[in-house]
């Protein structure tokens, strides 16, 4: 075994990710085999409760040595994690620092006099092109800037969110390094997020998606959709559409029918 | 102020809209690398669709597939919802034969799954786009 040359033992590697016992099972082939097999048994990581971090940081209690290098697609998951970063600043999340994709869901909800931020999760991983957000409770500038601190971003969708109370969007001030936004934007218009859509918009050429998911609910969503539409017009390829404005879907007015 | 959705808004000059005399929709025109669009209109209006689907040309020549969304309730209801709406629906007709015509998109219609299934979904969408159901030329796909 120890003949076959490094290409063939990373190809059959490669031919077993997705799964994970015959990959635990290569883990103790030999030590020469873990990188290889680390590589396909963290690519995805999801971090669903604050157990299963608390389980992750007990496992691999420096971050230089965690396998977290190797984790391509972060999920986290509930608030409960979240607070679990922030008691470690500056921690585990940097150990993530190759992640491609990440999501974030789950229910914030805040108590009066506690304020999270989302600072620690500002480009922990400078190669993230895709994020997707569905949460609620946040403040919008908090979503705008951990969405801003990534300079290779190309995929966004926030959908079923719902921030709390337009805080005036005051931060963001990187006139260098703006996400390349070149890939898709899925964008529910629900929930306070037009000042997310109206700061997008006023990024200086910066908005060339070329798949857009909009959905608009409220009058005022419209122009913003317009507009979103018109600047992504010259890259656009799919385009996809809902209308649902308050109280007028057919199936509120015509309840039974 | 422009009329758009059954309700009015006022222009933005920041906004280039496509803004006609009756309605208001996205403008399409310079969108020639789009491949597919997908409409979902929740609400009774479907101008905005006709509107935007009005500078389609030849130019957009990799479009291949446009999908619109009927609410499933509307086919069944044109006592409750009135002939405008109705006619919003032939004008769309319309504008997806003369794109079936000229540019060969064939349109595909979906259904979403409610209480009227089976032979009623063919004969509202027969209702609501009677040329394209005549023809033959509306792909109808019950979700």
């Amino acid at each position: 075994m120890s003949n076959l040359p490094c290409e063939s033992l990373d190809h059959i590697a490669d031919l077993l990710d997705g799964g994970q016992t015959p990959l635990r099972n290569c883990c103790l082939v030999s030590k020469s085999w873990i990188p290889r097999t680390r590589k396909h048994l963290f690519a995805k990581i999801h971090f669903r409760t604050a157990k299963n971090l608390l389980s992750w940081k007990k496992t691999f209690p420096d971050p230089s040595t965690s396998p977290a290098c190797y984790a391509e697609a972060l999920f986290i998951g509930g608030p409960k994690v979240i607070t679990a970063t922030e008691v470690e600043a500056g921690g585990w999340i940097r150990g993530f620092s190759r992640v491609v994709r990440l999501v974030m869901v789950g229910q914030y909800v805040f108590s009066r006099g506690w304020e999270f931020s989302f600072a620690l999760f500002h480009g922990f991983s400078p190669v993230i092109k895709s994020i997707r957000i569905s949460t609620l409770g946040f403040l919008s500038s908090q979503l705008l800037d951990l969405i801003l601190s990534f300079r290779l971003l190309e995929d966004l969708s926030i959908i079923n969110c719902y921030g709390r109370t337009p805080d005036g969007l005051l931060a963001v001030a990187r006139p260098s390094g703006l996400p390349a936004f070149t890939g898709s934007l899925g964008l529910d218009m629900r929930g306070g997020m037009q000042p997310i859509a109206r700061r997008l918009l006023s990024l200086p050429g910066h908005i060339h998606f070329r798949k857009l998911t909009l959905k608009w609910s409220r009058e005022e969503d419209i122009p913003l959709t317009v507009a979103f539409v018109e600047r992504c017009s010259r890259t656009l390829e799919s385009l996809d559409i809902t209308c649902s404005l308050n109280g007028t879907c057919i199936r509120d007015q015509f309840p039974h029918g | 102020m422009v009329r758009a959705l059954g309700i009015n808004f006022r222009t933005d000059d920041s906004l280039p809209l496509l803004a006609g005399p009756r309605a208001t929709s996205f403008n399409l025109l310079k969108a020639t690398r789009l491949r597919d669009v997908v409409f979902r209109p929740g609400v009774l209006s479907v101008e905005w669709i006709t509107l935007a689907l009005q500078v389609v040309t030849c130019k957009h020549q990799d479009l291949r597939r446009i999908s619109v969304d009927v609410p499933y309730h509307l086919a069944c209801i044109r006592q409750a919802i009135g002939e405008e709406i109705f006619e919003q629906w032939s004008d769309l007709d319309r504008i997806l034969v003369r794109l079936w015509e000229s540019l060969s998109i064939r349109p595909n219609v979906r259904w979403t799954k409610g209480r009227w299934e089976g032979d009623r979904v063919g004969d509202c969408i027969g209702r609501l786009l009677p040329e394209m159901a005549r023809r033959g030329t509306v792909t109808v796909d019950v979700v």
